[in-house]
Order: structure tokens, then sequence, then C-alpha cells
């Protein structure tokens, strides 16, 4: 048992949607959910669609609530704790009335910092993850953004405050697949550089092991841990891992416990 | 602004013109457009068509400016506050239901006839417009905008105003806009009718009643083009401000 606390714990946690309309039975998202994230590890859920990974980052997030069970990010209750996220539907979540540099620098009036610093910031942190599209396009309004420039501004947005702890609900999703392996590159090296706690959900599987200290692959809803698979190839990772002999034998095993009877 | 979007109004001028010169119809019921042209120039150069005029859109603009300081904080609190929506929301509903000009006789018992009844009621009925839209645009806000910036960790008066009231903004101009168009409608109205004000409502009447045909389309078409350039003021500022509505 490790002696750390982790940065993520979830214990017993249940939730039930319930239906507007009451003739509807109530869904049952999670029931007894345990999920524990070790500090400055990277952990990514991976399941089906509709198993409710959405839903546990947004509780984690402290945005969604929960019926019962014990959630703790960083030691606080979800809804205090210092987190950073990328919504599943980011475009939804940029702020129209805001262009693509105020967006970015949004969340930083808990780091009180002048304006004209914050700028300064976000520029460095756009070159430093590698978005120089973004920095061309600056003064545009997200919605005359392409739906990938969109997600890279809602990443950069996560990260301009460097939370000790990142959500992310399929964060590559939009992009194509050279700008998808750079920035899954470049978020990896800023988020291990800076210690960051990662919390991915990716339905890819070959992203997902791509991304993954730690695999946790998830029944459909009601939501339950089927397996926890380690993925130990080093870090910074490409996904030239995908050509590696033990790749196979890992992706075997995560078939194997995914689609399993258990 | 291109060239064709002057096509309808001169099919339309034309099309006046023809009906008023071939006899389709009584050319004493409807003049020629150069007869109310004359007119026009004649009501704005002696001055009193351009004081009545001034003096109705003064009105207006009194109505309009009154209901928004009122109804865009009115309408965002019920918004943000269920129980007091819920307490206003069938006063509300029921005033929003009555013809405004139908409760003009009980400003005029407590106000007397004149400017200031008409005034009220325009600012009444229009605030009542505003407060609903604003109310909707608080109300309507995007769910994953709002949880986004709930992540974000804003305090509750950072959330209203870097959040909330953005949101609402286009509804609250939208309601601007239409509330705008009531004040016209209502001045305009209630000056014709009560006169209760020398505005240029009034004329449009008063023309009427003694037969001065083209001096009353005359009054129509100021009126017309002072409610057109009003409500095109708002809409430029509205598409220059407020780009982001429906996004």
């Amino acid at each position: 048992m490790d002696a750390e606390p982790p940065a993520i714990r979830a214990v017993r946690l249940t939730k039930t949607y319930s239906e507007l309309d009451s003739a509807r039975p109530t869904v049952s998202v999670m029931q007894d959910f345990l999920l524990e994230v070790k500090e400055s590890s990277f952990t990514v859920l991976h399941g089906p669609n509709g198993c409710g990974k959405s839903t546990l980052i947004h509780i984690l997030a402290g945005v969604e609530g929960y019926d019962c069970g014990e959630v703790e990010v960083l030691g606080e209750s979800p809804d205090k704790a210092n987190i950073g996220i990328v919504f599943q539907n980011y475009a939804s979540t940029l702020f129209p009335w805001l262009n693509v540099l105020e967006n970015i620098i949004f969340p930083v009036h808990s780091l009180h910092m002048s304006k004209r610093v914050a700028r300064e910031k976000a520029k460095l942190l756009l070159q430093e993850i590698g978005f120089s599209e973004i920095l061309t396009r600056l003064g545009a309004y997200p919605y005359e953004l392409s739906g990938g420039q969109q997600q890279l501004v809602a990443i950069a947005r996560a990260l301009i405050t460097e939370p000790p702890v990142l959500l992310l609900d399929e964060p590559f999703s939009a992009l194509d697949a050279r700008h998808r392996d750079d920035a899954m590159l470049n978020v990896q090296r800023f988020c291990k550089d800076k210690g960051i706690t990662c919390l991915f959900a990716i339905h890819d599987l070959d992203d997902a092991i791509v991304m993954a200290d730690s695999l946790v692959i998830l029944g459909p809803a009601p939501m339950r841990v089927k397996g926890i698979v380690n993925v130990h190839f080093t870090w910074p990772r490409t996904r030239m891992v995908l050509l590696k002999a033990d790749f196979f034998e890992l992706r075997r095993n995560v078939l194997e416990i995914a689609y399993g009877e258990n | 602004m291109k060239l064709w979007v002057w096509v309808g109004p001169l099919v339309f001028v034309v099309a006046w013109w023809v009906i008023s010169t071939t006899g389709w119809v009584n050319p004493l019921l409807l003049p020629s457009p150069p007869g109310v042209g004359v007119a026009m120039a004649h009501l704005a150069t002696t001055g009193a068509g351009m004081r009545e005029l001034w003096l109705t859109v003064q009105h207006v603009i009194t109505a309009f400016f009154v209901s928004a300081l009122v109804g865009v904080p009115l309408g965002c609190l019920l918004g943000l506050v269920r129980p007091v929506s819920e307490l206003f929301e069938l006063p509300i509903d029921f005033l929003r239901s009555l013809p405004a000009p139908a409760i003009y006789p009980v400003f005029m018992l407590f106000l007397g006839v004149g400017e200031m009844s008409i005034v009220s009621v325009a600012t009444f009925a229009s605030a009542l417009v505003i407060t609903v839209y604003s109310m909707h645009g608080v109300r309507n806000c995007s769910v994953m905008r709002l949880k986004a910036a709930k992540s974000l960790r804003l305090k509750p008066l950072q959330m209203l105003y870097r959040v909330i009231l953005p949101e609402a903004l286009p509804n609250i101009v939208g309601g601007l806009r239409v509330s705008l168009s009531l004040s016209v409608i209502l001045v305009v109205v209630l000056e014709m009718f009560t006169g209760g004000s020398p505005g240029i409502g009034r004329r449009v009447f008063d023309s009427s009643q003694t037969f001065r045909i083209k001096e009353m389309y005359a009054a129509i078409a100021m009126i017309g083009l002072a409610g057109y350039g009003l409500n095109k003021l708002l809409l430029t500022l509205d598409n220059k401000f407020v780009h982001w509505g429906g996004r």
C-alpha cells in the first residue's frame, strides 16, 4: 500500500440520474464506485460510451453532485480543489464573448496576476506546448476557429494555472492524426515536468495506452472497474510505442479484460 | 450597403405612384409620392413637424431608458432567484397580457391627461417586456459554460458579471429592441387618441380628421423613418457589441 495519500480518491461513490419525467425509471450511473489516482501519475479511464466516465470527471471537478460516497481531490472536497478540466464538449465551454487569448487567461483570477503578465504567460505556454497555430489566432473568437483549434484552446485554458490535478475528457478527439500526436506528446511533457496528476477519459485504446501510467478499464453503467493495467513504457511517449512488441501483449490483456466475462 | 437593397423600396414607391396616378384609388385618399414628399418637406422646414417629431422621440427614448433601467436588473434578479420569480410570475404574466392602452385610464387618474401618463404607460409596458427577456436570458445560460465557470472556482459576484450577464446579454438586447418598438407604438397611439401630448402622433390624427391627407401621410412617414432609425441604431450596436448571440 502506498504511503502517500492519493491525489484523487473516490470511495463507494453512487450516482443516479433521475429523469424529469417521473414515469421513466432513474438511471444508475455508478454504484459503490472506487477509484484512487496516485499523485503525479497519468491515469486513463477507458470504457464504452455512456458508461459514466464524463459524469465521474464532472463529479471530481466539483461541477456535478453525487448521491452518496466520499470524494476527495487533493484532500479537499471536489468543489474546492484546484483543478483544471477539459470537457468532452469543449466547444460549448469556451466563452464566445471573449477572444481566444481572453479565454485562455480566463482562469488566472486565482493567481492574482495582472492581465499583461497573464497574456505573456499564455503566449509562453502556447509556445511551450507547441500550439503555435493558436498563437496566430489570439484575437479571433472561439466560434471563428475549427473544432480542433477550439480543443487546443480548451486544453491551454486548463493548463494556464498549472493546476496540480488535471481532468481531461477526450481531450484529443477533434484533432487530426498529426495534431493529436503533437498535442499528446506536448501535454504529456508539460504535465510530467510539472508533476501534474492527470486523469484522462479516452475511448481510443491505442491513445489510452500511450497516455497511461495506469489504465482503468471500465464496464458499462452502472460503472465498475473491470481491471487496472499498468503501462511501463518510458516517458515521453509517442505513438511509436504502438510498434513495440510489448504493446501487442498489453493491448491483448486490455481487450481480454474489457470484453471478458468478469 | 449593396445597391439591390434599394430595389424593394423603389418597387414600393413606383407601385404607390402608379396606383395613385392611374385612378385605381381615389387620389384624395392616396396622394402620389411627390405630393407626400412636398408635404414632408413643408412639415420639416416650417419647424412644427420636426418639433413634434422630436417631442415624440424624446418620449420614446425616455420610456425606453427608464424601462431598461428597471427591467434589466429586475429580470436578472427574477432569473437568478427562483423563489422571487415564482412570486412575481403570475402578476407579470397577467400585466403582460393586458393591452397597454387599456391601462392608460388608470395612469390618467393618478397622473392626469398629459405627457407624463403617456410616457409612464410606454415605460410600464416596455419594462415588462425587458424584464421577461432578461429573466429568460439569465435562466437560459449554457449549462456547459456554467459548469466550466464553476470548475474555475469563480466567486458568486465574478460568476454574475463574467459569465451570467454576458450569457444573458443577447436576450437582454433582444428585449431592448422589442421594447423600443413597443415604446414607439404606445407613445404614438396614445398621442393620437388621448390628445395628451402635442407630438407627431397627434398631428397624424388631427390631419386625418381635418382631411389634410398629404400631411397625414407625411407625418406617418416621418414616424416610420424615426422608428426605423432608432431600431437600426440599436441593431447596429447589437451586432457590434453582442456578436455572440446564438453561439
